[in-house]
């Protein structure tokens, strides 16, 4: 034990609060990992919109899906009820947060990850339990604590339509309004500068833009994106190659952020430069 | 021992949050960092740190031998990964006994995860059967930026005429869970099995993963 006193002072001191000092307040977990559907009930061969509700300690932050110069996403493992099949994690638009010269995408406070779970038309009715393991990595700036949540959300199968559950249809709304959107194909363009590239989109309005990348060492994410404001038919975004990136640019995907009068948008980004496809 | 102290704090917060009893998966949906083989071979920077025992370290003096350097922090979830499952410890073994010269340094401030008194570390070595060269104590974090160590673990692999030949993560599966050990590819056994032999490095950057260095 010796060693865990050493590695592991929030480990003990979590043990401590629930096995020891029940009298104690107990020690706030760094992030509480929830299974919440949107409806209570659900019918056979239809979409159930369920969500894994994270609800991090003060000061502590979670990861997108690419969270940066260090961290992890959290990963979720599903135990679903036979013939059931999970979607991927619809990721709410993150924020940039900068700590000692690190960028991270991060989500504070509390977040929901919607995932849409395709119900088998066969389904009886009748209960049906969802299980999700969700493994986190929560960090601050003085520590990262990691953990695994087994969580489980009942619902029951039946062939009435399904009404939203009214404690849940704000953090599904919220959620949702803060997904990247799509753009028409086409829209987003790369062109080449000589200090880097600009990321071109047609028919976007903004004051200010931020870009994340989902794909490592593409840009130097140290630089925020430098908004060019000149172009009136499109959005001019500068951005910067990684350090030591001897390629150029020619594909760049992620999420571009546009704010204009105190509002803001969010657009999935897999721009690419006309001259030059994709390998 | 780690699965029982991860199973602690699930259940700690699984009690809070309403969920059940915890259990160990392997889901790692994330994709891997690629390697980029597109940095030329740098001067790795001079150092001097001191030891757990006191005594000073300089780069300098492995001056003719393959050097690792290992950044640390016991705390973080993706070292215990490394060093719950025996594989960090594994790596140091190994190497050493090739000739290899490891230093780990923990580059954490006072009062941050991962900092520790010399007394501590010494007693933190031997508990967990850590076996590098030496474990270098860079508080101020000098060293850590001077190489810009951004993450715990992150590696780096100098050669005997001390020019970096590798930096970055140490393997290509940048999750906290010792369960994506078995089938990663551990960029700096590639590294050290290839130049050992006389090789070029396979790879020599990938984008480091891990907890933050806590400056």
């Amino acid at each position: 034990m010796k060693r865990l006193r050493h590695a592991a002072p929030a480990l003990v001191l979590a043990l401590g609060s629930t096995a020891i000092a029940q009298d104690a307040a107990p020690k706030i977990a760094d992030c509480r990992a929830a299974l919440i559907a949107e409806t209570p009930t659900a019918r056979p061969g239809t979409e159930l919109s369920v969500g894994v509700r994270l609800v991090l300690a003060p000061g502590r932050h979670v990861y997108w899906k690419y969270p940066g110069d260090s961290g992890a996403a959290p990963v979720v493992d599903w135990k679903l009820p036979e013939g059931w099949v999970a979607g991927p994690i619809a990721w709410p638009t993150p924020h940039r947060l900068v700590q000692d010269g690190l960028v991270s995408y991060v989500y504070e406070g509390e977040v929901l990850l919607p995932v849409s779970l395709q119900v088998p038309a066969g389904a009886a009715a009748g209960d049906a339990i969802l299980g999700a393991t969700v493994h986190w990595v929560a960090c601050s700036d003085e520590a990262c604590t990691s953990g695994s949540d087994a969580c489980q959300a009942r619902v029951e199968i039946r062939e009435d339509p399904p009404v939203a559950d009214p404690a849940h249809a704000a953090a599904f709304a919220a959620a949702r309004a803060s997904l990247p959107k799509e753009l028409p194909a086409g829209a987003a363009t790369l062109e080449e500068f000589s200090g880097g590239i600009v990321l071109v989109v047609k028919g976007l309005e903004g004051s200010s833009a931020e870009f994340f990348p989902s794909d490592p060492l593409t840009l130097d994410e140290t630089r925020p994106a430098v908004f060019d404001p000149t172009s009136p038919v499109a959005l001019r975004i500068r951005l910067f190659p990684a350090p030591r990136r001897k390629e150029p640019v020619t594909r760049l995907r992620g999420v571009l952020v546009v704010h204009l009068d105190g509002s803001t948008a969010s657009w999935t980004i897999d721009a690419t430069t006309p001259e030059r496809p994709p390998r | 021992m780690t699965r029982s102290l991860t199973l602690a704090l699930s259940l700690s917060a699984a009690l809070l949050a309403g969920c059940g009893s915890p259990e160990n998966g392997n889901g790692n949906t994330t994709s891997p960092p690629a390697p980029q083989d597109n940095i030329s071979a740098a001067a790795a920077p001079a150092f001097s740190l001191p030891d757990n025992t006191g005594k000073s370290h300089a780069l300098a003096d492995y001056r003719g031998k393959w050097v690792v350097l290992e950044w640390v922090n016991h705390g973080c979830p993706f070292v215990k990964k490394h060093y719950g499952s025996g594989n960090m410890q594994g790596l140091q073994k190994t190497y050493a006994g090739k000739g290899v010269v490891w230093l780990s340094i923990c580059s954490s401030a006072p009062g941050k995860q991962g900092h520790q008194e010399p007394a501590g570390w010494t007693e933190t070595l031997k508990s967990i059967g850590a076996a590098p060269t030496a474990m270098l104590l860079d508080v101020d974090g000098k060293v850590g930026r001077l190489y810009d160590a951004k993450t715990t673990p992150q590696m780096v692999v100098i050669d005997p005429q001390g020019a970096i030949v590798y930096g970055g993560a140490i393997d290509d599966r940048p999750t906290a869970n010792s369960a994506d050990i078995a089938g990663a590819r551990n960029y700096v056994v590639e590294v050290l099995d290839a130049v050992l032999s006389g090789k070029p490095a396979p790879v020599t950057e990938s984008k480091p993963y891990g907890c933050s260095v806590k400056y």
